[in-house]
């Protein structure tokens, strides 16, 4: 009786462990790079080489959801392109060529790691201020408008080899 | 130990000219007589001395291409350089007297072109007091007439912006997806070869047609053919389309050179076309042959005499 209570017991755990484990990579690919359900709107043509655009991401804190919006923004002009708001931004992605991002998915996940490299592309436009929802009891939604250095985001991509040089190889 | 380095493909250049659109619409246009009838041709020369705001565009994509590694023809300076080779051609001599020799096709060739226009169109919207710019990019393969990049849109209506400001912003929202597409075409090259337009004609002089039957390989077939099948085993995949087939003209177009020879030197049309000038003046044909290229992209192949 006791070694079958105590099966039962480690099933449970089992179990549980499998849930925990299943959410949590959940919530890692709700935040992680991979996230791709965001929201993304152009605002216009920044300077040279820089596009605006406001972009949505969600955290249990506006300032991480936030900070996962500009994430969010770099992620959308290298793999989706900007297609909605104001004219003035790439509809185009950097990167067209399919599976690139599974194909090079290790440089990307050291690029969009947490304080990685994609910072250097990204800053926060205009007074700093964002629109914040709360969408339910421990998530927020915030939207930002940042600029993103699209053209400096090529040359790194160009550098790395994940694209190519517009006419290299002539 | 011999190494095979493989040198670098031909590159493509690229100019931006005023679209045929916009000189009409501006009133940028020279008449021409052709055999009695009279044809509407762009003038870029006036359009370029008279339009700053076009010049200004223009210098724009230029600065810009030119930064994102692509340097481009300019347009202005191709007009000048004409202008001044001409001038040069007419005035030089040799000590003994003599000129330099040019044949009315050389007159004729002697044109600012490139193998890939970017050809530019933009209108001023007014809409009671606002303004607004649509703005069209087109990159056309000069050989191909192949819309091979392009972009376009209209930006958002402003009060008090004036037309230059407009423009450069229609210039910096559009370049980049146009070069995405550009870049794209220069994969597709890469991979697929150079797509080329190729023609083989005869001289009226010639004694042959592409219609006279030779014994080549151990079989018999129409000179033609013969042609068709070499074309077959010297593109990318086999990869041509046969547009037109008389005893006089056979068009061969979406033809797919390699972009380099066997030797692994830099192919283009002339060097690609050697090896068949040279089948056909071989035996059975015994047949001398022009080569006549039209820049990176065309060439004929005139059967009967150079």
């Amino acid at each position: 009786m006791t070694k079958k209570i105590g099966f039962l017991g480690f099933l449970f755990l089992l179990m549980l462990s499998v849930t925990i484990n299943a959410q949590t990579r959940k919530q890692k690919k709700m935040a992680g790079f991979v996230m791709g359900n965001y929201e993304v709107e152009c605002m216009g043509t920044g300077m040279d080489g820089t596009q605006l655009v406001k972009v949505w991401g969600y955290g249990k804190k506006p300032a991480v959801a936030a900070y996962q919006a500009k994430k969010n923004a770099v992620h959308a002009v290298v793999f989706k392109g900007i297609n909605g708001g104001k004219p003035g931004c790439m509809s185009r992605p950097l990167i067209t060529k399919p599976g690139a991002e599974v194909q090079h998915g290790e440089y990307f996940e050291a690029f969009f790691s947490d304080g990685g490299h994609y910072l250097n592309f990204v800053s926060q436009s205009g007074d700093g201020t964002m629109d914040r929802i709360k969408v339910s009891k421990k998530q927020y939604k915030v939207g930002v408008v940042v600029s993103v250095k699209h053209a400096a985001l090529r040359r790194e991509l160009e550098t790395a080899g994940i694209i190519n040089k517009l006419g290299g190889g002539f | 130990m011999g190494q095979f380095v493989f040198s670098q493909a031909k590159k493509p250049t690229i100019m931006v000219v005023p679209s045929d659109n916009w000189c009409i619409k501006n009133g940028y246009t020279q008449m021409y007589d052709e055999m009695g009838t009279l044809k509407t041709l762009p003038d870029y020369k006036m359009a370029i001395q008279n339009e700053t705001d076009l010049l200004m565009t223009i210098s724009k994509i230029n600065t810009m291409m030119a930064d994102r590694g692509f340097p481009l023809v300019n347009l202005e300076s191709a007009l000048r350089n004409i202008e001044q080779e001409s001038a040069e051609i007419a005035m030089l001599s040799s000590k003994s007297g003599g000129g330099i020799a040019e044949s009315p096709i050389d007159v004729l060739q002697r044109t600012a072109n490139a193998d890939i226009v970017m050809q530019l169109t933009y209108v001023v919207n007014q809409n009671g007091p606002q303004r607004s710019i649509t703005f069209m990019l087109q990159g056309l393969d000069a050989y191909t007439n192949k819309q091979i990049a392009g972009a376009q849109g209209t930006g958002e209506s402003s009060f008090a912006t004036e037309t230059p400001v407009l423009l450069e912003e229609a210039v910096l929202a559009h370049i980049d997806d146009f070069n995405s597409r550009l870049q794209e075409h220069f994969d597709d090259l890469f991979a697929n070869g150079r797509e080329i337009v190729f023609q083989t004609r005869i001289w009226d002089t010639s004694i042959i047609d592409f219609e006279e039957e030779f014994n080549y390989k151990g079989e018999t077939l129409e000179m033609g053919e013969i042609i068709e099948d070499w074309v077959y085993d010297n593109t990318v995949q086999g990869r041509y389309n046969t547009s037109n087939y008389t005893e006089n003209v056979i068009r061969f177009d979406q033809v797919r050179i390699p972009l380099y020879d066997d030797r692994g030197r830099p192919n283009d049309t002339r060097r690609w076309m050697r090896d068949l000038r040279s089948m056909i003046a071989g035996s059975p044909f015994n047949q001398e042959c022009k080569i006549y290229t039209r820049g990176l992209g065309e060439v004929w192949l005139i059967v009967g005499e150079k």
